[in-house]
């Protein structure tokens, strides 16, 4: 017993050697973070008839994205007036390459929340299923999209009430609120990608755009973030965007170093302590 | 794409999950599983398969194709842990194979109940 002890000593001393300089190789690297922007858009043309959102399907100065749905009910699945379908827009993509081959997840996938009555955009009623819907439409139109977990999203958080694998319109909206734009940095690990928030605008009909760092947003109160939203003329602040990338590349290199250690670490301490007890079984004779 | 300790929590737990369960399997159905040492190989293995699994299935195969890289990557993950029980411990390949396959397939269908009842 205390043999295995003492080699199990040894497989963590080596197994954090040999991690250790993985595990702090990309830190701060500033070359590889990204700042991308991408339009979350929304159209009030239609907002009088519906509680909640409705998105855009014309053309922009952003080129390529995905047609948004159509009109979604007063009630969000309730009721005798059921959701058509509706679906988030992304413009643009994002190239990411991890271990040389381009990220097919990040560039080439939406995540959606489909629920079609009739036609032009097959769903059904599960949640989540309109994702071969999205990939295929954007097939034939030739575009790409993203798909981006918003839990580090506070303001997308509260405008669009996200669930795990797709988004949920109930939100009402001011009269003025045209679009939010959210910018953010991308920063790519050999294991998975971190995109986090750094600034929001905000842009309004016939009124100043507002522009709020993520700093700014995490302390903001929901009746902060509805003045914001829920605009109907009034606009509360007005901020110079502060774009705090050496933050924001900091902080997930550090996160990053934990996730690398058990990603990484994990599998070389198995396999040199199975290594290990294999050469003293041949020893002892096995 | 998930926030890293979002992912780091995913991996823990599933993990722990496939310790647990495996583990009971091995420990309640098979003395050859019963001693220190086994249960060491048992843990040693799982650190090696586990993460590289997880990590590869999470990647290539993720969200709703999570099903067709647990078909696909389960089988190998099974294959190794049985070539290892076969090397290591006083085990006929036969019985390891076995073995490895039932545990295998309960961290399997345990991991499968919350998604199903989703």
């Amino acid at each position: 017993m205390n043999s295995i002890v003492s080699s199990m000593g040894y497989i963590l001393y080596l197994a954090c050697i040999f991690t250790t300089p993985i595990a702090y190789a990309n830190h701060d690297h500033m070359d590889d973070v990204e700042d991308y922007e991408y339009v979350l858009r929304f159209d009030q043309k239609d907002l009088s008839k519906f509680d909640s959102f409705v998105i855009d399907d014309g053309g922009d100065e952003y080129g390529e994205y995905l047609i948004f749905g159509k009109n979604i009910g007063s009630k969000r699945g309730g009721g005798s007036e059921k959701i058509e379908d509706f679906r988030f827009e992304y413009s643009g993509d994002i190239p990411i390459v991890i271990w040389g081959i381009p990220n097919v997840e990040l560039t080439n996938k939406v995540s959606i929340w489909c629920k079609s009555k009739v036609g032009d955009y097959a769903g059904s009623d599960t949640p989540c299923a309109g994702v071969g819907v999205i990939k295929a439409f954007g097939e034939d139109f030739g575009k790409l999209a993203i798909q981006i977990k918003y839990s580090r999203s506070p303001v997308l958080k509260e405008v669009l009430e996200i669930s795990s694998c797709g988004v949920h319109f109930n939100k009402p909206t001011g009269g003025a609120l045209k679009r939010i734009t959210e910018t953010v940095a991308i920063k790519t690990f050999e294991i998975n990608n971190q995109i986090v928030p750094v600034s929001y605008r905000f842009e309004y009909a016939g009124l100043p755009d507002v522009i709020i760092t993520a700093e700014q947003a995490l302390t903001m109160t929901k009746a902060d973030f509805k003045n914001l939203i829920y605009v109907d003329g009034v606009v509360t602040s007005k901020n110079e965007v502060v774009t705090s990338k050496s933050e924001v590349v900091t902080s997930i290199s550090e996160e990053q170093t934990l996730i690398r250690l058990w990603f990484y670490g994990l599998p070389v301490l198995g396999a040199v302590g199975l290594v290990i007890l294999y050469i003293r079984e041949r020893r002892n004779g096995k | 794409m998930e926030s890293s300790w979002y992912m780091l929590h995913a991996a823990l737990e599933s993990f722990a999950i496939t310790i647990c369960a495996e583990g009971a399997v091995l420990v309640l159905l098979f003395s050859e599983f019963r001693r220190i040492k086994s249960i060491l190989i048992f843990l040693l293995i799982n650190m090696f398969t586990h993460p590289i699994y997880f990590v590869t299935r999470h990647h290539f195969f993720p969200h709703e194709h999570w099903l067709t890289g647990a078909a696909l990557l389960e089988p190998i993950v099974f294959v190794i842990e049985a070539l290892a029980y076969t090397v290591f411990l006083p085990i006929k390949w036969p019985k390891a194979i076995f073995a490895s396959f039932l545990a295998n397939a309960t961290s399997l269908a345990v991991g499968l109940v919350p998604s199903l009842m989703l």
